[in-house]
């Protein structure tokens, strides 16, 4: 039997006086690739700073492998691939610097690298196919090689539960394809992957789960049961991405 | 030579070098931070606000320093507290704040029937710097000094992606309000040498300077800190020869091997870039 990786019950937010989540709530088994689905300012990104621990929630709670989220931090199970208009690409740091930095949490308090640490940065920045660039700093990447530097972070962590926001923004075809084939292959060493996004079209081939977000969950489940054109429609406030649905029947009124 | 080694005859010279250089350490150590994370203006509060605390502490007869941290901290309260109640802006709120205070440290001074020399609070005035101060400075110094060696990773991985740094169990509100501490610290530290008024300029300037020269962030901190050392012995050594103030001549100097930085760095300089550009 699979385990409850990430537990969401009952969050809500609110910024002032907008309600920005309300009694939100769903659960990922280990093993499996989720999207998280909604417009801008549907309380997607809101959700992902709930699950990271940097929005306190007004109401609700956050479990991870049956433990706290700051315990699961602590342990280092969750890791994070954040979007890149979050992140200054003219800081002094090179590739090799920003894949070290997954490995913090192993380290001792001055944050000095073992043996063990550099083999793990080394192994991730193949996988990845960017050793060749690890004395680069990082503004001189380009956007699909500095998606896959944030992925070697995230594989050098080692963790097991891993949040990647907007992973597909601003990439090229060939550097999508190549992190989707690795996101499949963690699923299958038993990872649980939460994907926020707001493109549809290629959704449903990596995606085994999907949580539809619009203030709150409006669906959640396996994509084949979920992920139709009349609970897309609820989410994007009617607007039907024919994309997404290109190859079936669009048919709402089944 | 004999007339360069003169000034090192006098006490009251070495005491003046070697605090101003200690002080140009954390100074320019700091300013790796403060540069990468946005907060210059944040060190202007600060080194502004700290004029009552100083004012305060002489009323009181305590060392100058505890006055100051207090008054330092408590901007940087006041200015988080103002800006998530009011509508207004984070700039807007920074200025009415530290201006605010420092005003109120001007009023309490032009009130205090003491002797209170307010162009050595605002300017400094280390070449009469007091043993005690010099002590005190040395022992903030030295504790500034080791808190950011030890930590200098976990700030810098704080300051570039905080979510990551809380993602594996960092404890991020902790980090913040260290570089606020430390902040403030330093600026009590350096208003000895350079005063409250110029110490912004050692908290922006040799990161700056380092930050076009490199993009290894240990680099930066090691010519950070060069310039920073550097600029504050020549500046003593300059003020003694030519009897003009410390913290001016430190500041000045730091100015000019900016704009030859800005120029002629051989990556990030002006010229490079409009050959490059071409």
């Amino acid at each position: 039997m699979k385990q409850i990786a990430i537990k969401v019950s009952n969050i809500s937010v609110s910024y002032d006086q907008n309600q920005v989540l309300t009694d939100t709530s769903f659960s990922l088994q280990s093993g499996s690739i989720c999207g998280l689905v909604g417009m801008n300012g549907s309380g997607k990104s809101t959700l992902f700073k709930v699950i990271m621990g940097i929005v306190e929630p007004k109401t609700g709670t956050i479990t991870v492998n049956g433990l706290s989220l700051r315990e699961a931090q602590k342990k280092g199970v969750i890791s994070y691939v954040p979007q890149s208009e979050d992140i200054d690409w003219q800081f002094p740091l090179t590739v090799w610097d920003v894949v070290m930095m997954g490995r913090y949490g192993y380290m001792n308090v001055l944050r000095s690298p073992s043996s063990t640490d550099i083999e793990k940065i080394k192994e991730s920045l193949h996988k990845v196919q960017m050793y060749g660039f690890k004395d680069k700093q990082i503004g001189e990447l380009s956007g699909g090689q500095r998606k896959r530097v944030f992925l070697a972070r995230t594989l050098a962590q080692g963790a097991s539960i891993m949040l990647l926001d907007e992973p597909f923004s601003g990439v090229d075809a060939k550097t999508e394809a190549a992190i989707t084939t690795l996101l499949l292959e963690l699923k299958k060493k038993g990872a649980t992957i939460l994907i926020s996004t707001h493109e549809l079209t290629s959704l449903t081939e990596y995606c085994d789960h999907v949580v539809l977000i619009k203030h709150t969950v409006i669906a959640f489940g396996k994509t084949d049961d979920v992920f139709t054109p009349e609970n897309v429609s609820k989410t994007f406030d009617g607007m039907i991405h024919r994309l997404a649905f290109g190859n079936k029947p669009v048919d709402i009124h089944h | 030579m004999e007339l360069l080694l003169a000034p090192l005859q006098y006490e009251f010279m070495v005491k003046a070098i070697g605090v101003s250089a200690l002080v140009g350490a954390i100074c320019a150590l700091l300013s790796c931070y403060m540069i990468l994370k946005g907060w210059s203006l944040m060190g202007d509060a600060v080194s502004h606000s700290v004029l009552p605390g100083v004012v305060l502490s002489y009323i009181f007869g305590l060392p100058f320093g505890i006055g100051a941290f207090v008054f330092g901290l408590f901007s940087v309260l006041a200015i988080g507290y103002i800006k998530s109640k009011t509508r207004i802006k984070e700039d807007a709120v920074i200025g009415i704040v530290f201006t605010a205070l420092f005003a109120l440290g001007i009023v309490l001074i032009s009130k205090t029937p003491s002797n209170i020399d307010l162009t050595h609070i605002l300017f400094g005035y280390v070449l009469g710097i007091s043993n005690a101060d010099a002590l005190q400075t040395l022992i903030i110094g030295i504790v500034t000094l080791i808190t950011i060696l030890v930590l200098r990773k976990d700030l810098l991985l704080y300051s570039f992606d905080p979510t990551h740094a809380r993602a594996i169990g960092l404890n991020i509100k902790a980090l913040h309000y260290t570089l606020l501490i430390l902040l403030a610290l330093t600026v009590v530290a350096a208003i000895q040498t350079v005063g409250v008024i110029l110490v912004i300029a050692m908290l922006i300037t040799p990161g700056s300077i380092a930050y076009l020269l490199t993009d290894k962030f240990d680099r930066m901190l090691v010519i950070s800190t060069a310039v920073g050392v550097t600029s504050c012995i020549l500046g003593a050594y300059f003020s003694y020869y030519l009897d003009i103030s410390t913290g001016g001549a430190i500041v000045v100097l730091q100015g000019i091997i900016f704009i030859f930085v800005m120029f002629f760095a051989p990556k990030y300089g002006v010229l490079k870039r409009k050959i490059k550009s071409r």
